[in-house]
């Protein structure tokens, strides 16, 4: 055993095979995640130190297999084919061994050393079968470790094996045997590329069979040999010949043998022990899967993480309201009155706590929805909304990024529309994609509920908004459905994960890195964006006049100000739907992120006071304000709603949408036309109503 | 007096009676439709659609699209002869649910029109 060894560990496997969960149970909470170059796929690596070695773990992306046909692939092949680990971990889940040991023949053909971490093997047992490590071993030629990766079992064995072993290459991997007749293809290929000094480097049987099977990455390297054309003529005429003898595409061929061997492994590893199964996902299935169950369950899950958001963390964000609370007033005692106090008390504190005051709730509801997403349940979700969706001319898969934003983040909803394939797809989702009430929104959601409706109803009065974005948000991808982007919602195909008890430690994890996203956003752009609304409310100063009193001279200020003259200046269009030039200096200011909507009420309103370190909080000031009523409350939300969408987001659906002025003036014009239109229909009814 | 109210509820009635009556008669004819022409079309051409599929259990043949679908396809276990069971079939735009190697895969409609199943034989020949 060698001491401060640095070992290099790249973790491979299908989707959904509990990889980030050994992932993250082999590394804690030592990782970095990042980009790998030119794509969009996420690189996580994590450090740990085990007895003495300094090993680096690489999470790669899950695939099915290693053809370069997706960004995910095409990530995983470069790594293992050009960076070279010292050895991988293919982790298997057991309950699905032979879809997921289609990888393993592909991966035991690069030539790298290689062990199995044969997971979820307590799910194995679970459905009344048994799984025999020492067989598998034999049968596969690599070291197979049973795992549980949510519980830690077995994951110290394979720490050891990496260890104590100094050289993997003891331990050859089973290579699948594709039949005497594509061998004898093979073999006239062998010496064409071992001419090529750059095709001798790759791993021998992996480029053989990648040539014959067509893989485009594979094909691009035989194109830069020396002798391309000679190479290229051989596999034209070797696909031919196989094509002719066995009647079917090579590819089929191919496929087919890696299967067999896979089903080979899988029916001779496995064994029925008792009678008695228990399918835990049958069972879930039958319900969250049901022709008529199906919705309903859809919808208790959406409302369980409403709940979950809102009620647990209600105490979190008080206290936290309440530290910010105390933070400004205490500085303002400290520091001397003047603009220095202002602009710290006023604009930065107050502008950061009023932003950060609801990161506990966006971080409960991070929680509760990736609990959704690890556990199996979104992929379902997906199918279970997919004939809704398309009859909106939206995709199955324009739910995750549309669920993303919901309470989340409009910028990684947009940047979701990626998995989405077609363009036409994509531009129509990422358009509503900011319709939906995103966390930025919440606070003013949050604030103007808070105002104007008792305790009792208010969870109802935020379902209830959730409804109408969601209904928005399908009436303008129908509408943009039959108007500008013509055509038929793309087509797809996808696995539904077996459900698992996802881990406390994952979910954290995945918490905290969405919900840092967030603080982050807050941390820059937010607080920059306070202190600038802050400088335009205080300045240019008001000259003070000693007959008012403070609160007069107070108001005077808001309308001297810039924002205030601007305000005044865009009033008139505000009017028809029921707004002061305060809330249009808001709305303007929201432009910046939403957030900021509810920090420039609170700088308008705690200016406005008459003594700013009275801590009332700013719904009961807005709730007292006959300026306010609670049709105008809600108009205002609704045109919160629909809007121009703060900038990050504006920013990203520009870069996404392939940097196309023509969408980002559709975007920003459509959204605020529409927001105006809609609000003014809203508030006029609502005047004629009386209410 | 008495008549006049017996009669109109039975007005109403006999007019629910008839939309039901129509729709049920809808729904039966496209159901049985449906069932005719997938059994007929498995019974004279040996194979059929995929996306006129009901639940039972077939094998799969071949999927024609292009290369980068029919790779993934491939890759999840498509592969010709392969047993191939469907779960569910939401019908015509909506997406259908089949086990195919032991998970379960969802496939949108359009997509399973591309792909020809045939009944699976009990002697398990090719």
């Amino acid at each position: 055993m060698v001491q401060n060894r640095k070992i290099i560990v790249a973790l491979a496997g299908n989707p959904n095979c509990g990889k980030s969960t050994i992932f993250n149970t082999l590394t804690g909470a030592n990782q970095r995640v990042g980009n790998y170059p030119g794509v969009t796929v996420e690189k996580k690596e994590g450090f740990r130190e085990y007895k003495g070695c300094d090993i680096t773990f690489v999470d790669l992306p899950g695939t099915y297999s290693l053809s370069a046909y997706s960004e995910d692939e095409v990530v995983a092949g470069d790594f293992l084919l050009n960076e070279k680990p010292d050895i991988v971990i293919h982790v298997v889940d057991a309950s699905n061994m032979e879809r997921n040991l289609y990888l393993f023949t592909q991966l035991a053909e690069l030539d790298i050393p290689l062990i199995v971490a044969l997971n979820m093997i307590d799910i194995l047992q679970a459905q009344g079968k048994s799984a025999d490590e020492k067989v598998m071993s034999d049968l596969l030629g690599v070291p197979v470790f049973a795992t549980v990766g949510n519980k830690k079992i077995g994951l110290e064995k394979i720490l050891d094996y990496i260890v104590e072993n100094e050289d993997f290459s003891r331990h050859k991997a089973k290579r699948t045997d594709y039949g005497s007749d594509i061998k004898a293809e093979t073999d006239e290929l062998e010496p064409l590329i071992s001419k090529d000094e750059a095709l001798k480097e790759l791993p021998k049987n992996w480029l053989l069979i990648k040539l014959l099977d067509n893989d485009p990455l594979a094909l691009k390297l035989a194109a830069d040999a020396d002798n391309s054309s000679e190479i290229l003529a051989q596999i034209e005429k070797s696909r031919n010949h196989l094509k002719e003898h066995f009647g079917d595409k090579v590819e089929i061929i191919i496929t087919g043998r890696r299967y067999g061997f896979a089903n080979a492994v899988a029916k001779t590893v496995l064994k029925d022990v008792s009678g008695k199964k228990t399918d835990i996902t049958e069972i879930i299935d039958s319900f969250a899967l049901n022709k008529y169950l199906g919705i309903p369950v859809f919808a208790a899950v959406m409302y369980i993480i409403f709940k979950f958001t809102f009620s647990l963390s209600g105490p979190v964000v008080h206290l936290f309201g309440l530290f910010f609370e105390k933070l400004g007033g205490f500085t303002g005692n400290l520091l001397p009155d003047g603009p220095v106090k202002s602009l710290i008390v006023d604009g930065i504190i107050g502008g950061v706590g009023g932003v950060l005051s609801f990161f506990p709730l966006i971080l409960f509801m991070f929680f509760a929805i990736a609990f959704f997403e690890d556990s199996g349940y979104m992929a379902r979700a997906a199918f279970v909304m997919d004939k809704i969706m398309s009859r909106f001319g939206l995709h199955g898969k324009s739910f995750l990024p549309l669920m993303i934003s919901t309470n989340g983040c409009a910028v990684p909803g947009i940047l979701a529309t990626r998995t989405l394939d077609s363009k036409r797809d994509r531009l129509i989702t990422m358009f509503v994609t900011p319709f939906m009430i995103c966390g930025a929104k919440l606070p003013v959601f949050a604030l103007i509920i808070g105002a104007f409706f008792s305790a009792k109803y208010q969870t109802g009065v935020m379902f209830s908004m959730y409804i109408l974005s969601v209904v928005i948000a399908l009436g303008a991808a129908k509408l943009l459905s039959k108007t500008v982007l013509r055509g038929e919602p793309a087509h797809f195909v996808m696995e539904l994960p077996p459900y698992h008890l996802p881990t406390l430690k994952g979910l954290l994890l995945k918490m905290w890195e969405r919900g840092w996203l967030y603080v982050k956003k807050a941390g820059t752009i937010i607080v920059l964006a306070s202190i600038i609304i802050w400088a335009m409310f205080s300045y240019p100063k008001a000259p003070a006049n000693e007959n008012f009193t403070e609160a007069e001279n107070a108001s005077i200020q808001i309308q001297y100000s810039v924002a205030g003259r601007i305000g005044s200046f865009i009033e008139p269009l505000f009017k028809p739907i029921g707004m002061d030039g305060n809330r249009a200096v808001a709305l303007v200011a929201g432009f910046a992120a939403k957030e900021i909507v509810v920090s420039t009420l609170g700088t308008i309103y705690s200016l406005g006071e008459v003594n700013p370190e009275d801590s009332q909080p700013l719904r009961e000031k807005i709730a007292a304000d006959p300026d306010w009523s609670p049709l105008k409350g809600i108009v205002f939300l609704i045109f919160c709603l629909i809007y121009i969408p703060c900038i990050a987001s504006v920013v990203v659906f520009f870069k996404e949408s392939g940097s196309s002025i023509k969408w980002l003036t559709l975007l920003v014009a459509g959204t605020t036309g529409f927001a105006w239109i809609v609000s003014f229909i809203v508030f006029q009814i609502g005047t004629l109503l009386g209410l | 007096m008495e008549e006049s109210k017996s009669t109109k509820p039975s007005a109403v009635k006999s007019f629910f009676k008839r939309i039901y009556e129509y729709w049920r008669k809808r729904l039966i004819r496209s159901r049985f439709k449906k069932y005719k022409s997938f059994n007929k079309c498995i019974e004279f051409n040996g194979m059929a659609k995929l996306s006129d599929a009901i639940g039972g259990t077939y094998r799969f043949i071949a999927a024609h699209c292009d290369e980068k679908l029919g790779r993934r396809l491939l890759e999840m276990g498509f592969v010709p002869g392969e047993d191939i069971s469907i779960l569910t079939n939401t019908g015509r735009k909506g997406s259908i649910m089949v086990k195919i190697k032991g998970s379960k895969i969802v496939l949108s409609n359009k997509i399973a029109e591309n792909i020809l199943i045939k009944r699976k034989e009990r002697n398990g020949a090719k």
